[in-house]
């Protein structure tokens, strides 16, 4: 079993919609895609790391321990405490994963319909965005992505994800190359 | 195609995405303006993420309640971690559903 929260939503919901497989399976690669950017933004920690685990570590790669990783200072410098850290963190998260999953599926009949707690998962992203948010550079990159995200939800298979995503990106890196010259303007 | 078949092969494909530069590791050096532009992932992907759960149901008209959620979220996340976070998000559902 491999968790991945975002796009086993796509993947499911592709199928109860009544899509096809490929269209299941490539909307749900689309929307994991953007573990590509953390596995991209991550090699380097993992450039002085042993082989078996630049294979194993990839497995427990999601949003929340990305986002944990770089919480932690210390994982950047010390190899061997970014092994355990990650790996530790990896193992919880996926025992949780799987202990909610079976705890929602017991519990889900009896909360009412109304209620709507799917829409958690908002709370859940914000939380993750606050902590990854740290200067105007990244508020700016977060700022774009929403915009787009919203003006290109109705575009198919989660493709409004990815060019939100690329706006969010370029808006950053153009921010953060105007900034310099900003503080330096008299 | 089966079932077993279809989710084995997302399985591997989403493996694929999250090992590819991992795997890599030390043997390919990324230019710099990509290695800058990757800072700026995490905050793009999570800020479309979001946008895309806010309008999940309806394309064209934002959902009432995730916006909601999301606005409690954001006013909590500034002084609160997490927990009480998702708590906040959690009561104002309830509230809501039971209006």
């Amino acid at each position: 079993m491999l968790a991945s929260g975002a796009a086993h939503f796509a993947f499911v919901e592709s199928l109860g919609r009544g899509a096809g497989a490929v269209a299941a399976w490539s909307g749900a690669v689309v929307v994991a895609s953007r573990c590509t950017l953390y596995s991209a933004a991550l090699a380097p920690r993992f450039s002085h790391q042993p082989a078996w685990f630049r294979w194993v570590g990839p497995y427990f790669l999601i949003d929340q321990l990305y986002v944990m990783v770089l919480a932690e200072p210390e994982a950047e410098d010390d190899p061997d405490f970014f092994r355990r850290y990650y790996l530790a963190f990896g193992c919880v998260m996926s025992v949780g994963w799987a202990i909610a999953i079976g705890a929602g599926i017991l519990v889900g009949p009896v909360i009412p319909a109304e209620w709507r707690l799917e829409l958690l998962l908002t709370a859940l992203v914000v939380t993750m965005l606050r902590s990854v948010v740290r200067s105007p550079a990244t508020r700016r990159a977060a700022a774009a992505a929403l915009v787009t995200g919203l003006l290109t939800s109705g575009l198919p298979s989660g493709t409004g994800l990815l060019i939100a995503t690329a706006v969010g990106i370029a808006v950053g890196l153009r921010s953060a190359h105007d900034e310099p010259n900003r503080e330096r303007a008299p | 195609m089966t079932s077993a078949l279809l989710i084995a092969l997302t399985g591997v494909s989403i493996y694929a995405l999250r090992a590819s530069f991992v795997v890599a590791a030390g043997r390919i050096e990324l230019p710099d303006t990509i290695r800058r532009a990757l800072g700026f992932g995490p905050p793009a992907v999570l800020a479309a993420l979001l946008a895309s759960l806010v309008v999940a149901d309806s394309p064209r008209s934002p959902d009432p309640r995730a916006l909601a959620v999301t606005v409690v979220a954001l006013a909590v996340s500034r002084r609160a971690s997490m927990v009480p976070t998702i708590g906040a998000g959690f009561v104002t559902l309830v509230l809501i559903g039971s209006l």
